[in-house]
């Protein structure tokens, strides 16, 4: 379970350019259900994903991750944190050029320290289970959107994480692949994750795998469905 | 802010090993080898080029040089030695200014946060 309260961000605080991105976020987000967060442009719904996901601290107020306050704690912590607990699926994929798919899947993984043959194997799995299997040594530059796409699912799943982010996952798809991801993201849901996502994209917030869905509005919550 | 050094791929590669749960440290560490592993190759490579040079090939391209451009032909072997103190010295000079001069860049963009990756 994921608690904020009172959560405020800002950027370039005290300076002539000051923005607060979050005005007090107060929002529960319990274990294993698909919630979206669904707003206009500059509602915040990205930054709200980065604080949730411990890439940004708030400015103000507490985030607190399975009972426990993590907004106090310094960067090394939340890395770790956050690398046992999400795994993030970004709009532009992020893949790293010039490294195989296989490769990109198992990066998230090296920091931790495994036997590297146990890693391989966990991350053909992935792979084999995306339908990605006879594209795992291919550089990812090579690979069309969707197959990127998966790849960068196949990278947020490596370490096992309890709960997934993703940033507007169907920003990058036609209508086809957007509802190959919306089939992914019903067997990650059965899985029993946590699913976090931002979208403006009416297929996804409609779809019946979205158990809930946050609007949000210059930086507030206006809407929980 | 500049980063000297850093290509803006090697930038946003960086960003997003960190997003991905890299630590700064994991970062350098990982540049900082593949730093070391390029510059040691380079001066390992000069190095064996160097003696196969002289020991082999009897140094022909510096051996008028070091005797003289006499036409009669002086009677003396070149001994050829191998100074641990010069190659250390030389290893300083190239190897260890390369790792700080990548290493420091890369630093800083290391510490960067890493929400910045979110916002390609
Ligand atoms: N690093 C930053 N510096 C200054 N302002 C920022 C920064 N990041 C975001 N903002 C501002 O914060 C506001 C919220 O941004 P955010 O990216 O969270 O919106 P969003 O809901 O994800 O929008 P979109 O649908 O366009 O992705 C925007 O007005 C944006 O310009
Ligand atoms: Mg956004």
């Amino acid at each position: 379970m994921i608690e904020l309260s009172g959560i405020r961000k800002a950027f370039n605080q005290g300076r002539h350019n000051e923005y607060w991105a979050l005005n007090g976020i107060d929002l529960t987000i319990p274990s294993q259900q698909v919630t979206a967060f669904f707003g206009p442009s500059g509602s915040g719904k990205t930054t709200l994903l980065t604080v949730v996901g411990c890439l940004a601290r708030p400015t103000a107020g507490r985030v607190r991750l399975e009972d426990r306050d993590i907004s106090g704690l310094p960067e090394r912590f939340l890395t770790q944190i956050r690398r046992r607990t999400f795994g993030f699926i970004f709009q532009q994929f992020n893949l790293i050029r010039g490294m195989s798919a296989l490769e990109n899947v198992m990066l998230p993984a090296y920091p931790l320290g495994g036997e590297w043959r146990a890693l391989k194997q966990r991350a053909e799995f992935l792979l084999d289970s995306l339908q990605l299997s006879h594209r795992r040594t291919a550089r990812v530059e090579w690979l069309s959107g969707g197959e990127q796409q998966r790849v960068a699912i196949a990278r947020a799943l490596i370490n096992d994480p309890k709960v997934l982010v993703a940033d507007e996952p169907t920003a990058n798809l036609d209508t086809a692949l957007s509802k190959g991801f919306l089939d992914i993201l019903e067997t990650l849901a059965a899985e029993g994750r946590t699913v976090l996502l931002s979208s403006h994209d009416p297929m996804v917030i409609e779809s019946s795998v979205v158990q809930r869905v946050v609007k949000l509005r210059d930086g507030r919550i206006v809407g929980d469905l | 802010m500049v980063y000297i050094g850093l290509s803006a791929d090697e930038k946003r590669e960086i960003g997003i090993l960190k997003a991905i749960g890299w630590e700064t440290g994991d970062v350098i560490r990982m540049k900082f080898w593949e730093g070391a592993l390029i510059s040691l190759t380079a001066f390992l490579l000069g190095y064996v080029a160097a003696y196969l040079h002289v020991f082999r090939f009897s140094s022909v391209l510096f051996e008028p040089v070091l005797k003289g451009w006499s036409v009669l032909y002086p009677q003396f072997e070149l001994v050829p030695v191998v100074d641990g103190v010069q190659i250390a010295t030389l290893f300083f000079f190239t190897v260890f200014p390369y790792a700080m001069a990548t290493i420091v860049p890369i630093w800083r963009a290391a510490i960067t946060d890493p929400d910045s990756i979110m916002r390609g």
